[in-house]
């Protein structure tokens, strides 16, 4: 085949722009660190890639709303525990009267003691059913943004609803104790609650009223053990709160562990190995000068030098 | 037979290497000029005479000057540089699509997606809080920000392909124009008995130029060198582009099916052509009708712009893109309108249902913070999430979309590993066809291409040749002289 300089010129700058685009290539994946760069590099890939972020991504909002409903179960667990205090402080106060007293001024001023003790520990209870977490009461269900029980009748006013929320692709989890079932013993206005079935507000008030009375000793003792029963109620609810929040730590773990396998397989497949590209690069870069050089000389080569 | 029969010869000789000498020279000076077909002189002895002795030559004649052509190189370089220049037509379009689908690197619709319906998943946590719902209003817009960038970057690409048209045809019609006028030229030159091999040579490369823009047909295919006629240029649909000195316009028009896109026409030949009564030629000028679309830039462009008959690459994506809206919109709306909002009322959209494509989709345009409904019921449930929550659902649960049923994010990482594996299909396309045209070019160098060493060794070998002539005459003079001494 006759072969002149254009072609050797023409084929030199093909594998020169062909080397140059490996080179440029190489160092594009070092420099940014990314195997593939664009979808067309591998679009098989390229989707695999995605389907993995996409789990990395929804694993983020999912332990935000983790996060969330801990601090929600957190708060919760805290008024739980205040409501177990203020019961385990009217158990002691009711136990003082609960066998009757004369009607001595004596008598008379421990009662009238003991009635204004279970007042303010009424309004307290209530208030820790009040509980608020931003602008809302944590336990009024889904009518949250008014109190949950009235502060003067006690009348619990929010709905007996759940709120769920998504914890994981297909997990949920009702993140909220209402506040029938801690303190009223039912749910939907009626039905017994999961928890137990005193109503402590109206216990507290029926103490309140037969103390006053100081007649009927046998009920106030009636009422006095179903403070007992309230008790168990609540430690009941924070046993609910203790296992919504041990299922939001193992959901977490799943999902951090979801994303570590996830952030795995990217960082395999979309990592560059540093010391195997920097080695191709080394490669790439003798081949490359070689073809300069030879590209060079070549060039230079003709006839006419040698013509006198 | 006598001194003078040198003279003779040697004069033939003086004359067959300076014209050989003038080739090498042209050969020479044309090294670099596109398309330029190396000639060499073919020399043969002159008619001999009979003598005593026997037969013998007069000398050196130069018979005629043939330029280096192979017809056959000719018609696959046509073929090659019409496959070459649909591929990087349709590569350089879609490379400018791809960056708006590169979800590796830079965050896009993909991501709006999901900031979209994390931002619902917010709202499921304080489904009264007036900054959850603020943000769900601002990804929304976010993301029909992104449809309509997307809408924007895809329409772009298709307007530029339809720009790109006028540009191509009226090269089209320059080229056939000029072609046109080297077969005239050809066609006198031959019949005065001149040698037509430059413009031979010009004209096989304006007609490699032509096909880079569009598919063609030539006919006679190899040209005889001793009877060159005037080729004639056909397009893939049968249209006459050139024939003899006549010529036909390819012009784009905004009137035609196409409209408000452009269409391509084409006049009847004539010398100059004139527009009346024209074809529009928009689905055959790119290729045959088995492979529409497939030959030259024009193809390319049109491949990727599309047209009634034969929809574009582009327009494929623009579809998907719309269908990923509406399935978002309807999705959104219908549970958004079943929901109520803070103020307990009902029925409110959240995209404008007007919107369901890439280009038109929009946030509804009552909407405000409170109008959110993320409740499930009417009567002051701030708490309620349940809409919310179905809502912030929509993007993990399976919806039919004519690709076949899949979520909305696997619908959209589909969507971008098509366009990437479109890209990628292309790029080998290209580089394919661009190493076939090197070969060939190469081919075509190899035959037809001046080489300088060759052309400075014929250079010192005629100039010899004519040295030696010279000394011939040099020779006989001196010889004349020695004759005409003796007389004295």
């Amino acid at each position: 085949m006759r072969v002149t300089p254009n072609m050797t010129a023409d084929n030199a700058l093909f594998n020169i722009q062909k080397d140059r685009a490996r080179i440029d290539r190489l160092t594009e994946q070092i420099s940014s660190n990314m195997n593939i760069l664009r979808p067309s590099d591998d679009p098989i890939t390229t989707r695999q890639l995605l389907d993995l972020q996409n789990i990395v991504k929804e694993g983020d909002q999912y332990i935000g709303n983790i996060d969330k409903a801990n601090i929600w179960l957190n708060v919760t667990d805290t008024a739980l525990e205040g409501m177990s205090d203020i019961l385990r402080t009217i158990k002691g106060v009711v136990a003082n009267v609960s066998g009757g007293t004369d009607n001595s001024p004596e008598g008379q001023r421990i009662r009238n003691d003991a009635i204004s003790q279970l007042t303010e520990m009424r309004k307290q209870l209530i208030d820790l059913g009040n509980t608020q977490l931003g602008d809302q009461y944590v336990f009024a269900g889904f009518k949250n943004a008014t109190p949950a029980f009235n502060t003067v009748t006690g009348v619990y006013q929010g709905t007996s609803d759940g709120i769920t929320i998504n914890i994981g692709k297909n997990s949920t989890i009702n993140m909220n104790v209402t506040g029938d079932t801690v303190l009223k013993g039912m749910v939907n206005g009626a039905t017994p609650g999961p928890f137990g079935d005193t109503d402590l507000i109206d216990t507290v008030d029926q103490l309140i009223t037969e103390i006053g009375n100081n007649t009927n000793i046998p009920l106030i003792q009636t009422l006095a053990s179903s403070l007992y029963d309230g008790a168990t109620q609540i430690n009941n609810a924070r046993g609910d709160v203790a296992s919504k929040l041990k299922r939001l730590e193992s959901a977490k773990n799943l999902i951090t562990r979801d994303q570590s396998t996830a952030l795995g397989i990217i960082s395999d497949r979309q990592n560059v190995d540093l010391a195997k590209a920097a080695t191709e690069l080394n490669q790439e870069k003798t081949a490359f000068e070689a073809a300069l050089a030879a590209t060079a000389k070549i060039s230079q080569l003709s006839l006419l030098d040698y013509i006198r | 037979m006598g001194i003078e029969n040198i003279f003779n010869i040697g004069s033939t000789g003086l004359a067959a290497n300076r014209l050989a000498l003038e080739v090498t020279s042209e050969n020479t000076a044309n090294v670099n000029t596109p398309g330029y077909t190396r000639q060499r002189v073919i020399m043969e002895t002159g008619p001999s005479l009979i003598t005593a002795p026997g037969s013998f030559g007069t000398g050196v004649r130069a018979e005629h000057i043939q330029r280096a052509y192979d017809g056959m190189l000719q018609g696959q370089l046509v073929t090659g540089n019409s496959t070459d220049g649909k591929s990087q037509t349709v590569l350089k379009s879609l490379k400018a699509v791809e960056p708006a689908f590169n979800e590796l690197a830079t965050s896009g619709l993909g991501q709006a997606i999901s900031d979209f319906f994390g931002a619902w998943q917010d709202l499921t946590l304080n489904p009264a809080g007036i900054p959850e719902r603020q943000a769900v209003l601002t990804r929304g817009q976010i993301l029909v920000d992104n449809f309509h960038q997307m809408n924007t970057t895809l329409n772009q690409a298709i307007s530029n392909a339809d720009n790109s048209l006028s540009g191509i045809s009226a090269d089209i019609f320059d080229k056939a124009k000029n072609i046109a006028m080297l077969n005239g030229q050809i066609y006198q030159t031959s019949l005065l008995g001149g040698n037509p091999n430059e413009l031979l040579s010009q004209r096989d490369y304006l007609v490699r130029e032509l096909a880079t823009k569009v598919g063609i047909t030539v006919s006679p295919s190899i040209i005889d060198p001793a009877d060159p006629q005037p080729i004639t240029i056909t397009l893939s649909g049968g249209e006459t582009l050139v024939q003899g000195n006549n010529y036909a316009e390819v012009y784009t028009a905004t009137t035609g099916s196409n409209s408000p896109l452009n269409d391509i026409f084409i006049t009847a030949v004539g010398n100059p052509p004139v527009r009346g009564a024209d074809t529009e030629i928009t689905d055959t000028i790119g290729g045959p009708a088995a492979n529409p679309n497939s030959l030259g830039e024009v193809g390319g462009a049109l491949k990727i712009r599309g047209s009634a008959t034969y929809p574009g690459i582009i327009d494929g994506y623009l579809s998907q893109l719309d269908e990923l809206a509406g399935e978002i919109v309807t999705g959104v709306n219908t549970l958004h309108a079943a929901g109520f909002a803070l103020d307990s009322t009902s029925g409110h959209d959240f995209f404008d249902a007007a919107g369901v494509t890439s280009a038109s989709i929009a946030l509804d345009a009552a909407l405000t913070p409170t109008l959110v409904s993320a409740a499930n019921a009417a009567a002051g449930v701030p708490g309620d999430n349940r809409t919310a929550l179905s809502i912030a659902n929509i993007v993990k649960t399976p919806v039919v979309f004519s690709a076949g049923t899949m979520t909305v994010d696997a619908f959209y990482n589909s969507f971008v590993s098509q366009v990437g594996v479109d890209v990628s299909g292309a790029s080998n396309a290209a580089g394919q066809s661009t190493a076939y045209l090197k070969q060939l070019n190469s081919l075509w160098e190899s035959n037809s291409g001046v080489s300088l060493d060759e052309e400075l060794t014929n250079l010192i070998k005629y100039q010899q040749a004519f040295q030696g002539s010279a000394k011939l005459i040099n020779t006989a003079t001196e010889m004349m002289d020695t004759v005409l001494g003796l007389v004295r």
